[in-house]
């Protein structure tokens, strides 16, 4: 693990990783888009509508796990100064706001045909939409500073603050009577789903998070490289510098 | 397959699904090559990492 921490060990490893990665995300969505449409039965309430639950659920998973793993990214970087922690919760930002973004925009589409409205000031609504807003808050804060090194602590201490918004969406359902129904896969009594469903579900979760290490990795990797274009820059003007101040000057 | 009255409802959902990974992945990759070929191009100009110029430089020792 340490050594996967050094950035060039990172590079090496995640390269060989990659494609795997990326043939399994694309394997298993396959199979999980496969029993979505052709294994899963119509609900007895919701009918075909509930196909849409296999994309809302995972997107709204992934929404929540991707903020976890900012966070934890952002406590390596606070307490450890590791430079692969700030890339971690850098490169992940982008990648959570936009499974929060379809978690909120799937859940709308579900909402009318079931509850007659898109958006309902509901609870569990309201606290994703306010997760979506500190994605979108600590990709602006650290574009704020020209200071990187400013900008990604304070990015992070937002993003360890932020991380009260997660038991607030996960227990949104249990504290407030809202419309959104509560938990019936990750619950103490085990799941309330039909197997017939919950498989296609957990096939599509499985899926959806493969996808999401897959581009959390490449986007790291990205971030990476773009360090690494910023250090040969500032090589190269201070090289310039240095070519200038060695030349002869002209005899006054 | 039938979808039932709600299908438009269903179709928009994945197709939402799609184009938002969809340009997830196009923009992870084209910024992937992007700073792919600013580094070749800073390399081929002779500019190296500290890290890197180090390597060489022991490298050459060695032999």
């Amino acid at each position: 693990m340490l050594q996967l921490a050094n950035p060039t060990r990172f590079m090496q490893y995640s390269a060989r990783l990659l494609p795997w990665l990326a043939a399994a995300s694309a394997l298993v969505l396959a199979l999980g888009l496969y029993m979505a449409f052709f294994v899963a039965p119509p609900d007895y309430q919701q009918g075909e509508t509930v196909r849409i639950m296999f994309i809302h659920v995972p997107s709204a998973w992934l929404a929540m796990m991707c903020y976890g793993i900012i966070a934890v990214s952002s406590f390596g970087l606070l307490v450890w100064r590791h430079p692969l922690a700030d890339v971690s919760a850098k490169a992940a930002a982008p990648i959570g706001a936009a499974f929060t973004l379809l978690a909120l925009v799937t859940g709308s589409l579900w909402g009318k045909p079931m509850w007659g409205a898109y958006w309902v000031w509901d609870a569990r609504l309201t606290s994703v939409l306010i997760l979506f807003f500190l994605y979108l808050g600590l990709m602006a804060l650290r574009r704020a500073s020209d200071d990187d090194v400013l900008a990604s602590r304070l990015t992070a201490i937002l993003a360890i603050v932020g991380t009260v918004i997660l038991p607030i969406i996960k227990f949104s359902v249990d504290w407030w009577n809202t419309l959104h129904q509560p938990a019936s896969v990750m619950r103490l009594g085990g799941p309330t789903l039909h197997p017939s469903m919950l498989w296609p579900l957990l096939v599509m979760a499985l899926g959806f998070t493969l996808l999401f290490l897959t581009l959390h990795l490449a986007a790291m990797r990205n971030e990476v490289l773009r360090r690494r274009v910023a250090v040969l820059r500032e090589a190269r003007v201070a090289r310039a510098g240095a070519s200038r101040a060695a030349e002869p000057q002209p005899a006054e | 397959m039938d979808l039932g009255p709600h299908a438009a409802f269903i179709w928009a959902s994945y197709l939402v699904v799609v184009v938002v990974i969809g340009a997830l992945i196009a923009w992870i990759v084209l910024d992937g090559r992007n700073q792919r070929r600013l580094l070749a191009r800073l390399e081929a100009e002779g500019v190296r990492r500290r890290s890197a110029a180090h390597a060489e430089r022991k490298a050459g020792d060695d032999q």
